[in-house]
């Protein structure tokens, strides 16, 4: 008698196992809450630990750009792990803020990393003693470099790191060559304007040289632009948005993917509210008058805000600054 | 009786498996046309939803047109005006005949057009004919006058249109017949229209045309009207032109959607060998409106 | 403890119990993975195959054709506050900037703009069920994939692409179709849609004409849907269907790439031209909901002149 029911349950244990294992759905979720797209092949964006973090994976190891914020950090090694068991070689953070290199000290802390490399300015800004930018020295990059343009070579591909001065005066913009992968950094934000941080260096016109170089270093499809997608009837292979290719992929600090169109129409925002408030600058309006007309309605409700830590009044009154001390150079 | 506690185990596991399993094999085998729903509108799924709404082909009496509808068109419906809007929405210009397709007669005629003629002669209501009354801004009034005639009436120009179904349609039958005997006194501004529930398949058959497999089914029916006798008219309120030889063609397509708006839209097609080269063929949207409340009722006009 | 009294026979009918249990399992599990793979033949819906022509008669004519929009012309479009400063702004030399002479149409312009229409479908080879419904390409637009397989849509993070992403699904006969995930375009070409704009189209065919018909939705530039149509004629002729639109170069139109054509406030010098040439006062050719409705007539009447004829103005064919 045990033993019938001994074998009933054991057979009834195994079906289920079976069937669940049939019903199991693949998800792409980290943990907490991190969100991982899959950009290409050997290239993904990890996103929801502060600014978005690019992660190149191949035979010489990991290369990130960016970490995250602290907090994250160790969810974010955990989802690399999940990638690959390649080790963490070289870490490029794009600026000095928290959410950018505030993981440097986990993800940086491996004997297989190289450097964690960033413009000089961003180390300056981090060991400003007693300055609202600094921070402990744990997150400071061990490689620091001043020229407009460096370069490494990793995972079979050149990796050119670009200065740029717009969201503040050390950006990084990280192109992957042949992997047509840019990682822009807060140069570039899908979910708001362009924070212009003046205090560390920002400034419109930077803001606006960088977002030209992104659009520079993105190519679109073309000139095959309106060709079907071959092989609409077959399997779509896994990963690597099969569903929609072309182009260079841009990765902001928050937000979608862009592509060079994207870029395009973000860069053509950016400088028409630019020249709009300099506009009413020239007819000798105040700021608070400057903000009453609304410079930047076109396209509040797309990237604007009335509360939170980047307002549209916030990003109104960084361009006025901002024009403000060009003017008096 | 040795084994047959074995046979029995597995004989009942198996059964357990397969009941478990059924939900699984369902989401994988489900064909892709996970829309396919209920008759579409404003929920009217008992009136004739689904197949047979005429009966056994022939066989039993063919239901009212009234219960085979495959959708509630009736209530009140607003046009709403996003294209040609100049055109529509205010009167054009003499000579603005762009986009229809005149022959010359009709550009001549269209040219010609004098607003003050038609006021001496009463005929402020050519603009409001069949041909052009669904094109135009206005709301509409629908309802079942009794079970195989609809109602239309509409407040620009107080307009009626009455539509006839041609028998009691049995379930399959297509284009109703139109014919334009009737003598030139009897003729309206909204002529004669016979209405009938069409399918977009090949009735009684497995599929074909596309169709991969499934016969025609009342939901999937639109309303088919076909109009002539009408009395001159014209097209646009600049005098463009159609006459009495036209046949006025319309398909409404009347739907929910996921956000709860119910929309009609009215394909309208023109054919006049007296005044057009080639078929004129327009789109009218229209929402459905709560109630009545924003009736607003206003008289022909030549000018307005 | 006792010893076993029936000499080993209950352990085997425990072997063969469990034995026979296991072998269920993998029968049953090994049929489900072959039905997975085996897909229910589908109903294929109303055949909407071939090259569809269009009579020009909605909008259009063309670009620059007699019935076309000014380039400030906005009337009977649904937009807000946000998107009548953008097109206060907008100055249609911006196309020419090299950046975005390639950057094609939205599916919320075509197909209901100007241009023919090719439709055809694509099916699994091996079990016949359709994958999808391809509008073919056109000059400037791009071929438009209806995924009809039950796709997911990509995610939030996912790029766009000029064309979107769109599924379909068959209701009573009607092909219903849902695109996300376009670029920033254009309404009727000259008001704007965000990204974050979806687009509805419903391909109803009666006889041989097909009826599409299109709802907007965007958060950002519309207080309502907006309603857009296009009536098609199928033709005999196969000759001219487009499946792809030609290659597309860029060359220089006259403005240099970075140089960001707009106007600045109260500068827009087409702001009244719909006024002088068809007496439609401006705060109507502005746009916004209520231009849609009948009830807007009795503003007008009261503001607009209606011209004795037609203007002859210029467009890019000539008159007016």
């Amino acid at each position: 008698m045990m033993a019938r029911i001994a074998a009933w349950t054991i057979g009834i244990s195994l079906c289920v196992m079976v069937l669940h294992s049939t019903g199991r759905a693949q998800g792409q979720q980290g943990g907490a809450n991190l969100e991982v797209v899959q950009v290409r092949p050997n290239f993904y964006m990890i996103a929801g630990a502060g600014a978005h973090i690019g992660v190149s994976i191949g035979p010489d190891g990991v290369v990130l750009v960016n970490t995250g914020t602290r907090e994250a950090a160790t969810a974010v090694l955990a989802q690399i792990r999940k990638l690959t068991t390649q080790p963490i070689r070289y870490i490029i953070d794009t600026s000095a803020d928290a959410d950018v290199l505030g993981g440097n000290a986990t993800l940086g802390n491996f004997p297989s990393v190289v450097n964690v490399a960033a413009n000089e300015n961003v180390q300056l800004a981090a060991s400003r003693s007693g300055s609202p930018t600094a921070l402990p020295p744990e997150l400071w990059p061990s490689e620091t470099f001043f020229e407009s343009r460096r370069y490494v070579y990793f995972n079979d591909e050149g990796i050119e790191i670009f200065h740029a001065t717009g969201h503040s005066d050390g950006d990084s913009i990280v192109f992957f060559r042949r992997s047509d992968v840019v990682v822009a950094g807060h140069v570039l934000d899908d979910t708001r304007f362009p924070v212009i941080d003046l205090a560390r260096g920002g400034s419109i016109q930077g803001e606006i040289a960088a977002l030209n170089k992104l659009i520079e270093l993105a190519i679109p499809p073309g000139p095959l632009v309106g060709t079907p997608p071959v092989g609409i009837a077959l399997p779509t292979p896994p990963g690597v948005l099969s569903s929609m290719p072309g182009g260079t992929e841009v990765i902001p600090a928050r937000g979608r993917v862009y592509r060079q169109l994207d870029l395009v129409e973000y860069r053509d925002m950016v400088v028409i509210i630019r020249d709009t408030i300099k506009f009413y600058m020239d007819k000798g309006m105040t700021l608070d008058q400057v903000q009453a007309a609304a410079p930047a309605k076109a396209w509040e409700g797309r990237f604007g805000a009335t509360s939170g830590p980047w307002t549209t009044k916030q990003f109104v009154e960084a361009v006025y600054k901002s024009l403000m001390n060009e003017k008096s150079k | 009786m040795k084994y047959f506690h074995i046979l029995g185990s597995a004989v009942g596991l198996a059964a357990i498996l397969f009941v478990m399993q059924s939900p699984v094999r369902g989401q994988q085998g489900q064909p892709a046309q996970q829309g396919q729903a209920a008759p579409q509108g404003l929920g009217g799924g008992g009136r004739g939803a689904g197949r047979g709404g005429g009966g056994g082909r022939g066989n039993q009496p063919p239901q009212p047109a009234r219960a085979s509808a495959p959708y509630d068109m009736t209530g009140n419906w607003v046009s709403v005006i996003t294209n040609n809007w100049r055109n529509r929405m205010v009167p054009p210009p003499r000579g603005g005949n762009a986009d229809i397709p005149l022959n010359n007669n009709g550009t001549q005629v269209a040219d010609a057009w004098d607003p003050a003629k038609d006021e001496a002669a009463g005929q402020e209501c050519k603009y409001y004919g069949a041909a052009s009354l669904m094109f135009q801004p206005t709301r509409l009034r629908i309802s079942w006058q009794d079970d195989n005639t609809l109602r239309m009436d509409t407040d620009a120009g107080t307009q009626t249109r009455i539509f006839r179904f041609a028998n009691a349609t049995p379930a399959g039958a297509t284009t109703a017949t139109a014919t334009s005997t009737a003598a030139a006194g009897s003729r309206t501004w909204q002529g004669d229209s016979t209405a009938v529930w069409e399918s977009r398949r090949p009735a009684a058959r497995g599929g074909g045309g596309g169709g991969g497999g499934a016969a025609a089914n009342n939901a999937a029916r639109y309303l088919k009207v076909t109009t002539t006798n009408m009395r001159p008219g014209y097209l646009r309120k600049n005098g463009v032109p159609y006459g009495e030889r036209a046949v006025l063609t319309e398909y409404y397509d009347v739907f929910r959607e996921p956000d709860g708006t119910n929309m009609m839209i009215v394909t309208i097609a023109v054919d006049d060998p007296e005044y057009l080269n080639q078929q004129y063929v327009v789109i009218a949207h229209f929402k459905k409106e709560a109630d009545g409340s924003k009736w607003d009722p206003s008289p022909c006009s030549a000018r307005w | 403890m006792r010893a076993n009294p029936d000499g080993g026979k209950t352990m085997r009918r425990v072997a063969f119990t469990v034995g026979a249990v296991l072998i269920s399992g993998v029968v049953t599990f090994t049929q489900n993975q072959i039905n997975a793979g085996r897909a229910v033949p589908q109903d294929r819906g109303v055949d909407l195959t071939g090259n569809w022509n269009s009579g020009q008669w909605t909008e259009g004519g063309g670009p620059g054709g007699p019935n076309d929009r000014r380039p400030y012309d906005f009337l009977g479009m649904p937009l807000n506050e946000a998107a009548k400063a953008w097109a206060l702004s907008h100055d249609e030399s911006r196309l020419s900037e090299p950046e975005r002479q390639c950057a094609y149409y939205t599916p919320v312009y075509h197909p209901f703009g100007f241009g023919g229409l090719n439709m055809w479908r694509e099916d699994e080879y091996q079990t016949g069920s359709v994958v999808a419904w391809v509008i073919g390409g056109f000059q400037d637009f791009k071929p438009q994939v209806i995924w009809m397989d039950g796709r997911p849509h990509p995610g939030p993070l996912e790029p766009h692409r000029i064309e979107g992403f769109t599924t379909g699904v068959w209701e009573n006969d009607v092909l219903v179709t849902t695109t996300t995930h376009m670029t920033q375009g254009m309404l009727h070409r000259r008001g704007p849609h965000s990204d974050r704009a979806t687009l509805t189209m419903r391909f109803s065919r009666h006889d041989n004409i097909l009826s599409l018909t299109g709802r907007v939705d965007d958060p950002v530039y519309l207080t309502e849907p907006m309603y857009v149509s296009k009536e098609w004629r199928l033709g005999n002729n196969m000759a001219g269907a487009n499946r792809a639109a030609p290659p597309c170069t860029v060359t220089y139109e006259g403005v240099p790439t970075g140089d960001v054509k707009h106007y600045l406030p109260g500068q827009n010098p087409n702001v009244d031209e719909m006024t002088k040439m068809w007496g439609i006062p401006v705060e109507t050719v502005m746009g916004g909901a209520e231009t849609m409705y009948p009830e807007y007539r009795k503003k007008l009447k009261q503001t607009y002149k209606r011209p004795e004829v037609r203007p002859v103005g210029r467009t890019r064919q000539g008159n007016v």
